[in-house]
């Protein structure tokens, strides 16, 4: 059931300048289809950087990242935009843009050199808005909706690009408790129906733990280690990895809650 | 739907506006053509008065083509500047690129007569082929430094070269101006003011593929403005190559806004004012309607402007830039109060 | 016989001593003369009249001129006013917001090109030690004294080089102003102390008054005479050939300018070409227009007038051929005046660096111009007179 979706082999991640500054290396990696994985870290670990690397909007400084086998380098940025989608933090630009016409934008990689959406194009997206649940905001302007609407219609968007891998960067940041915990739970549905792989940075740790089926731990060494959060809790890594001068991360209790 | 019969509606409007406007804009002038004459003149049946034949073939028709060739050029050019630099106030000038074509005009317009004139004048640069010869030079220049640069540097910076080019262009167009007798002074105050006048059919041999080139450009970069609507990283993730689609969209706003300047002059306004009239009038950013909405409309606010200018009912003209100022001005004004978060449809 | 010499030099002595019992002298007033009056010749036997130039005007004092220059530029709202004081007299203790120049003046400075030529028709060439631009200019005594330095460019307008001025000290300088203080120069002149004078002779709207400004320059060299003398000369020639034109018969039709980016700058109804066509016998397609600048004209506007108009002048001065015409915009080719061969472009007398002579010594020299135009209006009055600052742009004739 669990394919291998992504690989990571060796690979080193930074940024380049005139001096290669390294963030983290020797990184190996396998991302799960179907699964819904989550990359935690202390602030500054280099979390971003990393899903950058991984979808390729960022070039590796070293190593391989290999999807379904074939290197990301390899694929054009067209191919690469059929398999890969992201979700991101960063608020684009406010125009007249109907919730439908933002999901839309997300089969520019299948459409013509115009741009023009096919039938199909247009079933896949009211296929989206249904599996989101946002139907009823088809008609509406983006930016006259809440938080939570517009992190919805975004994933939206980077379901219909019908993706492998869906990636995103903090999807919960600045929602409120329901929205963030709709959200994840949605999420984990759609790894499940979709069969694609859903790799997402997070810093709620606690629903996280619950909702994950991998985590990725990345601390501010560099150092990053992968498993099931019951491995993860039980082995004291989260805990150590999030202690604070006040007490460390109360990861057992996630245990017995679950 | 309710939204596509609307839609509807205002395509068949904008359509019909526009061939209203091209007509009158053959009807009136400095001399009543009845409108039978005029249908009989371009379907080449000739008029009662050969004069008449003269003013609507060789004045009217490739004054009206001018107008509805730099109307819609400078609407597409001005929407892709606005859309590539998130600025609702980006006019298509905002590269430099005119900056180069009035730097051309002026040492054609201020320099013959000065020294050289015989010079220049064996090299063919004479009277308006001559300045929108050297304007074409002088924007074309403009734009090779430009594209250079723009592989290499942020948008942003593209943006403050451009300004900066204006300033460089100014100052140069001062020092010619110092040197240069007051006739020709006003020769160049006259080309600032725009004009569509000017431009008759060989000239249009060349105005006429350049803007269908650049609107062709303009079309093929569709898809990439509007990815460039959610922001160049989003837009990378689309499987757009920022560069070079950033590259074909100053292409083609280069081209058009070059075009313009040379053989008409600087003609503010219409860059600025019609792609907001679009976008709200057609309560969509997507490039795929705002393109041909700007086209249509820019033609047709050209037309107006330049029928305007000809103070009909009486004699003399005014200056064209004034009355597409005067025009694009309340637009704009009541776009921006119409539109109580413009803030909102374009954070910067 | 000796009682009649007598009785003779009594009366003379009486009536010359009456003559010169000084009216008791008010406190207020300085002491004017060193010579007692009556035996002071007048200083100024030759006082100019002004027959057609209206935009300044003289008075004579005893001692001194009052020079007031009326309008010195287009809708102007001040005067200037000089106050020529003939060397070693006292001025008047009223000047009020005049300058006191003393004359006859050693050295002046013209800063306009068109103002040479009075200068040169007084033979007062050697009095200019400076000049503005030299790139317009024309005249070859000129010409040659900026070669060999006796005369230095010194420009004008805001940059004009005042360094050069104060090493050269002009007593005048002469300069023209727009009443626009970012372009003039008069005001930062004055400042540095020079006595700037105004020239507005294109103010005047006629040729003739124009023309007549070389009486102007008269005034502050003590040459009216010889200025009159000019003038009358040109005076009588021109209304000698504008008689002629008046009874000529016929009246072509002329179109004037041409157009530049789709506007056509039609000179005016009372403008100065337009003043000579009317002179030269010619009938100016625009002559009911009542004003003396440009009226801005569509191309089509002009077209649909004057299309047939039989004969075109004073275009562009870069065109210096037919084909020129042509190149600037084909539809030229279109009007009667330019496919008859017609046209006539004021541009015959160009230097190398485009300063047209037309402006330059043209303006002193209104019977040349008008001969000019009367020889190509109607040939029959003027058969011998051989085309100076005009040439024709015909099809077919090729030109330099």
């Amino acid at each position: 059931m669990s394919v291998t979706c992504l690989e990571a082999r060796n690979l080193a991640i930074g940024y380049h300048s005139r001096i290669a500054k390294v963030v983290a290396s020797g990184i190996n990696l396998s991302l799960f289809s179907g699964q819904l994985t989550c990359l935690v870290g202390p602030n500054g670990s280099g979390k971003s950087t990393l899903l950058r690397t991984l979808s390729g909007l960022q070039k590796t400084l070293a190593g391989d990242v290999l999807l379904n086998g074939v290197p990301l380098r390899n694929l054009s940025a067209s191919q690469r935009a059929r398999k890969i989608s992201v979700v991101l933090t960063e608020h684009f630009p406010p125009s007249n843009l109907t919730v439908r016409q933002v999901i839309a934008l997300g089969r520019l990689p299948y459409t013509d050199w115009l741009g023009t959406l096919t039938e199909d194009d247009e079933r896949i997206v009211d296929d989206v808005l249904d599996k989101l649940e946002i139907e009823a905001l088809a008609g509406r302007f983006f930016h006259q909706l809440s938080d939570g609407e517009r992190q919805k219609t975004m994933i939206a968007r980077a379901l219909a690009q019908q993706p492998d891998l869906m990636i995103l960067d903090e999807p919960t940041a600045f929602l409120d408790w329901p929205n963030r915990v709709a959200v994840l739970m949605k999420l984990k549905e759609l790894a499940r129906t979709t069969g694609a792989a859903f790799l997402l940075c997070s810093h709620d740790l606690e629903l996280v733990c619950q909702v994950a089926d991998v985590l990725w731990v990345m601390e501010r060494s560099g150092m990053l280690t992968c498993g099931s959060p019951r491995e993860l809790i039980e082995s004291g890594l989260l805990a150590r990895v999030f202690a604070t001068p006040y007490g460390e991360f109360p990861a057992r209790r996630l245990l017995l809650e679950r | 739907m309710n939204r596509s019969a609307r839609t509807r509606g205002l395509w068949l409007g904008m359509l019909a506006a526009l061939a209203l406007a091209w007509l009158l804009s053959l009807i009136v002038g400095a001399v009543r053509i009845p409108l039978v004459e005029v249908v009989n003149i371009l379907m080449g049946q000739g008029a009662s008065q050969p004069a008449w034949q003269v003013i609507i073939l060789d004045f009217r028709l490739p004054k009206s083509l001018a107008a509805l060739l730099s109307g819609s050029a400078l609407a597409i050019a001005g929407m892709q500047m606005q859309t590539l630099f998130r600025n609702p106030l980006a006019d298509p000038y905002i590269l430099g690129i005119s900056s180069g074509a009035s730097l051309g005009a002026a040492l054609v317009i201020l320099l013959t007569g000065g020294g050289g004139v015989h010079f220049l004048a064996k090299l063919g640069f004479l009277g308006n082929a001559g300045v929108a010869l050297a304007s074409a030079s002088g924007a074309l220049l403009v734009f090779a430094g430009v594209t250079l640069l723009a592989r290499q540097v942020h948008t942003i910076t593209l943006l403050v070269l451009g300004v900066l080019v204006g300033y460089l262009v100014n100052a140069l167009v001062r020092i010619l101006i110092q040197f240069s007798l007051p006739e020709q002074v006003q020769a160049y105050l006259s080309w600032t003011f725009g004009s569509f006048g000017g431009v008759s059919w060989p000239q249009l041999a060349w105005f006429a593929p350049a803007v269908v080139l650049g609107i062709l450009l303009a079309v093929a970069s569709i898809k990439s403005l509007n990815c460039f609507l959610l922001g160049e990283t989003y837009a990378r993730s689309l499987g757009i190559s920022p560069r070079r689609a950033r590259w074909i969209i100053i292409l083609s706003a280069s081209l058009l806004a070059g075009a313009v300047t040379a053989f008409c002059g600087l003609i503010g306004f219409i860059g600025i004012a019609v792609p907001h009239l679009a976008r709200s009038l057609l309560r969509s950013s997507d490039h795929r309607e705002a393109l041909p909405a700007c086209a249509i409309l820019g033609s047709t606010v050209a037309l107006l402007a330049d029928m305007l200018a000809q103070l009909p009912g009486s004699s003399g003209i005014l200056p064209l830039n004034s009355v597409t100022a005067l025009l694009g001005a309340p637009v704009i004004i009541w776009v921006i109060l119409k539109q109580r978060n413009l803030r909102q449809a374009f954070s910067t | 016989m000796m009682l009649k010499n007598l009785v003779f030099i009594s009366l003379l002595i009486v009536i010359l001593g009456g003559c010169t019992a000084a009216p008791a002298a008010p406190a207020e007033t300085l002491p004017v003369a060193t010579l007692p009056l009556a035996e002071a010749e007048d200083l100024f036997p030759v006082k100019t009249e002004l027959r057609h130039a209206k935009a300044f005007t003289v008075e004579y004092h005893d001692t001194y001129k009052l020079v007031t220059v009326l309008q010195p530029w287009r809708d102007a709202d001040i005067t200037f006013s000089y106050i020529l004081v003939q060397r070693g007299t006292m001025p008047p203790a009223d000047t009020g917001n005049a300058q006191v120049i003393e004359i006859p003046i050693q050295t002046a400075a013209s800063l306009s090109t068109t103002h040479l030529p009075y200068w040169d028709e007084l033979g007062q060439l050697d009095t200019l030690v400076a000049v503005g631009n030299s790139i317009y200019i024309n005249n070859p005594k000129v010409l040659d004294r900026l070669r060999n330095k006796t005369i230095e460019a010194v420009g004008n307008g805001p940059d004009v080089n005042v360094e050069v001025l104060l090493a050269l000290q002009p007593e005048i300088i002469t300069t023209t102003a727009l009443g626009n203080s970012k372009k003039d120069d008069y005001q930062l002149l004055l400042d540095k102390g020079f006595h700037v004078v105004i020239i507005s002779d294109f103010m005047e709207e006629t040729p003739l008054g124009r023309a007549e400004w070389v009486k102007f320059i008269a005034l502050f060299t003590n040459q009216e005479a010889k200025a009159e003398e000019v003038f009358a000369g040109i005076e009588g020639r021109y209304q000698k050939i504008q008689k002629l034109a008046q009874d000529a018969k016929g009246c072509p039709t002329v179109l004037l300018g041409y157009e530049i980016n789709g506007t056509w700058h039609m000179p005016g109804g009372k403008s100065y070409q337009a003043t000579y066509i009317r002179e030269a016998g010619g009938c100016y397609l625009w002559a009911d227009d009542k004003t003396t600048g440009r009226i801005p004209l569509s191309f089509e506007e002009v077209y649909a007038k004057a299309a047939d108009a039989e004969y075109w002048f004073n275009q562009s001065s870069s065109w210096l051929t037919a084909a020129d015409v042509l190149k600037a915009d084909q539809r030229y080719g279109k009007f009667n005046a330019f496919v008859q061969g017609n046209t006539y472009n004021n541009n015959a007398r160009v230097n190398p660096t485009g300063g047209n002579d037309y402006n330059e010594s043209g303006h002193a020299n209104p019977d040349l111009v008008l001969a000019d135009l009367i020889a190509i209006l109607h040939p029959e009055l003027l058969p011998d007179h051989s085309l100076i600052y005009y040439r024709r742009l015909a099809p077919g004739v090729s030109q330099p």
